[in-house]
């Protein structure tokens, strides 16, 4: 008799038990699902963000082209309407090629090698991209404007960009919104930390005047000799 | 007395019991609203976020044509102007920027996940925004005048990060494989990507690769609203 009635005080116990640590663990589970969905959810929404900057980006420029187009058939025969449009397309190129100086607001880094730490080319490349990816619109390291074609090399005890060799300390200019080059850069895991895990000097001054060269356009930086236009 | 006692324990066991059963039912029920709501909220950003790629795409089809109507305009006021230097001072200008599709000899080289991942490791198996980062940098050191990835054509402000299983370049998110195209002479930068240490690093951890040397490679003109990238610059005169 007793016997039966301990029986079922300990079969309880044990579902008890059980469902205690049932309850925690969904509870558990639960948080973990959560954030997840909250990081993707995060994740979809800047991409959102980034979409609808570009459409309206892509609908002024279709504006813009309208316009133009619309010009040219009703003044047909007005040489300087094309001429003031060709100038433009003209001077557009030339920005992005890297073949104008340019000047805005940035920030300056300054990258060195210390006692127990020296600047590698795969330094120099991810802090460049870096800027890149936070919109950075013209950099320059060490008055070498960075294009399409730069590159990065060791040699011997420099650094070989746009094929100048040079040696520590690389200043580096960037024309972008000041904090927010800054901030991605100092963001954790990001690259000034990882800098200075390698033991490399790095300081960021923000500016509201930066000039940066333009490439230097003697067939040593950018090179075509190879490219044949497609006429479609 | 003794009887009592078991009696009194087995009233409070039950009642936990039951209290436990109903939080447990409770909790449940409330996970799955709160699970409904989530995945509304995630289901009507993916639309809003289908739709304007949708409105994206249409547009850029619009600027294309647009542009190209534009171009011709303007080539014909160039040739009637009879001056050959305006017109190789455009072409070479557009061709310096990445704004023209080009074509010469060069190499394709492709990259893919590795087939079988590490089982300790996955990050070692996968083709990551540095790795790409790298190999690139290779091909400029060897010469390379035009590149692209997965027909993004790289220009001077071309970035490559990772975000998640994507890579983003010029603003866009591409997945492996990656196939990578750059126009140059062809042995110099075989030769060159082969001897790499990135080359060699990517190899060790079984990542695919491969590259094909050709007389006739095809890169497209950086195709995006090329304002966005220079709006922030003043030009100095």
């Amino acid at each position: 008799m007793n016997i039966g009635k301990n029986l079922s005080i300990v079969f309880v116990c044990i579902i008890l038990g059980l469902l205690v640590s049932w309850q925690y663990r969904s509870i558990y589970d639960n948080n973990k699902i959560q954030s997840v969905q909250a990081t993707r959810l995060e994740d979809l929404k800047d991409q959102l963000i980034v979409e609808k900057n570009n459409n309206d980006n892509l609908r002024k420029r279709n504006e813009e082209l309208t316009k133009q187009i619309s010009d040219y058939e009703n003044a047909k025969g007005n040489i300087d309407l094309y001429e003031k449009n060709l100038k433009t397309e003209l001077e557009r190129a030339r920005i992005i090629a890297g073949l104008t100086d340019v000047k805005g607001k940035g920030i300056v880094i300054t990258l060195s090698n210390t006692d127990f730490g020296i600047v590698e080319e795969s330094d120099l490349l991810t802090l460049i991209n870096e800027l890149k990816a936070s919109d950075a619109q013209a950099i320059s390291v060490n008055e070498e404007r960075v294009v399409s074609s730069t590159e990065t090399r060791v040699a011997g005890g420099t650094i070989v960009l746009n094929g100048i060799p040079m040696t520590s300390p690389f200043v580096i200019k960037a024309i972008s919104d000041p904090t927010k080059l800054e901030n991605s850069l100092r963001m954790i895991g990001g690259v000034v930390e990882r800098l200075e895990q390698y033991k490399l000097k790095i300081t960021i001054e923000k500016k509201d005047n930066i000039v940066i060269p333009k490439v230097r356009d003697d067939g040593s930086v950018i090179k075509t000799d190879l490219l044949t236009p497609i006429n479609k | 007395m003794i009887f009592a006692k078991k009696r009194y324990t087995l009233t409070i066991a039950s009642l936990i019991f039951g209290i436990i059963i109903a939080l447990q039912f409770r909790s449940v029920l409330f996970q799955n609203k709160e699970k409904l709501s989530a995945s509304h909220t995630l289901d009507s950003i993916n639309v809003q976020l289908e739709n304007e790629k949708k409105i994206g795409e249409k547009l850029k089809e619009e600027i294309n044509i647009k542009s190209k109507k534009n171009d011709e305009y303007l080539k014909l006021f160039v040739a009637s102007k009879n001056n050959d230097t305006l017109e190789k001072q455009w072409k070479s200008t557009m061709q310096k920027a990445g704004l023209t599709d080009v074509k010469g000899p060069g190499i394709i080289f492709t990259l893919n996940d590795a087939a079988i991942k590490n089982a300790e490791n996955i990050t070692l198996s996968i083709v990551h925004d540095i790795d790409l980062l790298l190999i690139i940098n290779e091909m400029k050191k060897a010469g390379a005048q035009a590149i692209s990835i997965n027909n993004e054509r790289i220009i001077a402000t071309s970035e490559q990060l990772c975000i998640g299983p994507t890579i983003r370049i010029n603003k866009k998110r591409i997945l492996a494989p990656f196939e990578i195209k750059a126009i140059g002479n062809p042995d110099k930068l075989k030769d060159s990507l082969i001897k790499s240490e990135i080359y060699m690093i990517l190899n060790t951890s079984n990542i695919r690769m491969d590259i094909i040397k050709s007389n006739d490679i095809i890169i497209p003109k950086f195709n995006g609203n090329v304002d966005q990238f220079i709006s922030e610059l003043e030009e100095v005169e």
